[in-house]
């Protein structure tokens, strides 16, 4: 009889569903953390908290779209470690954070000109979008998530993703306009 | 009403709105042809589904290289995990 190892398909202990559902997703987990925190450290304390939270539920876990499943706990532990560390912003997480009034004198064409480029003018204006907006900009069009896999990380319904995403491009395909480096809008 | 092959041509108003997830490949409208004609014949449109592309390659390319010790402390703390469990992670 021989004793060669195989590779179940379907996994039947707990490390042999880790090794093939979420290890796999470590990089991805930890890319969406940071865009979700924006901070390394506290990136990698969120998805250290969710491989753990995703250790402990694996048995139930039925290995149907794993990344949706973990960017789901990813979400909840965010949320839950916000609420232990401010609990009054909590409140405030779904707001919109400040934003800009579309005929914001400061975009304009010498704006474009100090920012020096397309890539460098962009990612101002990404980084001035409202929370909201830049969040699901940075999850789907940076980090390559799918509508579905950015609703899973951020909780909301895909079509909210969809509507934000449009938006937020808009908003920064008409702030490129203003600044000349893109047709004015249809 | 103009035909295009047995389906009716989209105008400008339609693919504005079915632009981004055409870009996305996450329409589901079953418009994909409709709209791609479109593009070909209408220099507006055209233009600004150029201006969209340019805008997402540019978003694509901004993703930061990860911090590498990071990655290999967490992926090594994912293995510790499924290795022993939840009291062999370090």
């Amino acid at each position: 009889m021989t004793s060669e190892p195989h590779t179940p398909a379907t996994p039947s202990t707990a490390a042999e569903r880790f090794e093939l559902w979420v290890i796999p997703e470590i990089e991805v987990l930890y890319r969406v953390a940071r865009s979700l925190t924006r901070d390394d450290r506290a990136a990698e304390d969120l998805v250290q908290e969710t491989l753990l939270r995703a250790f402990r539920a694996i048995e139930r876990f039925d290995g149907a779209h794993p990344r949706a499943w973990l960017l789901t706990i990813l979400r909840n532990t965010n949320i839950n470690s916000h609420r232990r560390r401010r609990p009054e912003l909590v409140g405030l997480e779904r707001g919109d954070g400040p934003d800009r009034d579309p005929a914001d004198p400061d975009i304009d064409v010498e704006a474009s000109a100090l920012a020096g480029s397309f890539d460098a003018y962009l990612v101002r204006e990404l980084d001035a979008l409202p929370h909201d907006f830049g969040t699901v900009v940075r999850l789907v069009d940076v980090q390559g998530l799918s509508y579905a896999e950015a609703a899973a990380a951020l909780g909301i319904p895909v079509g909210t993703v969809m509507s934000r995403l449009h938006r937020a491009r808009r908003r920064l395909r008409d702030s490129l306009a203003r600044a000349g480096y893109a047709p004015r809008s249809m | 009403m103009i035909r295009f092959g047995r389906r009716r041509r989209l105008n400008c108003r339609e693919v504005g709105r079915l632009l981004q997830s055409y870009l996305d490949n996450e329409d589901s409208s079953g418009t994909r042809e409709q709209i791609r004609a479109h593009l070909d014949d209408c220099r507006r449109c055209g233009l600004e589904a150029e201006t969209y592309r340019r805008i997402l390659e540019s978003l694509a390319g901004h993703s930061d290289p990860l911090p590498e010790a990071s990655l290999d402390r967490l992926r090594s703390f994912g293995r510790a995990l499924a290795a022993g469990g939840d009291q062999a992670a370090p």
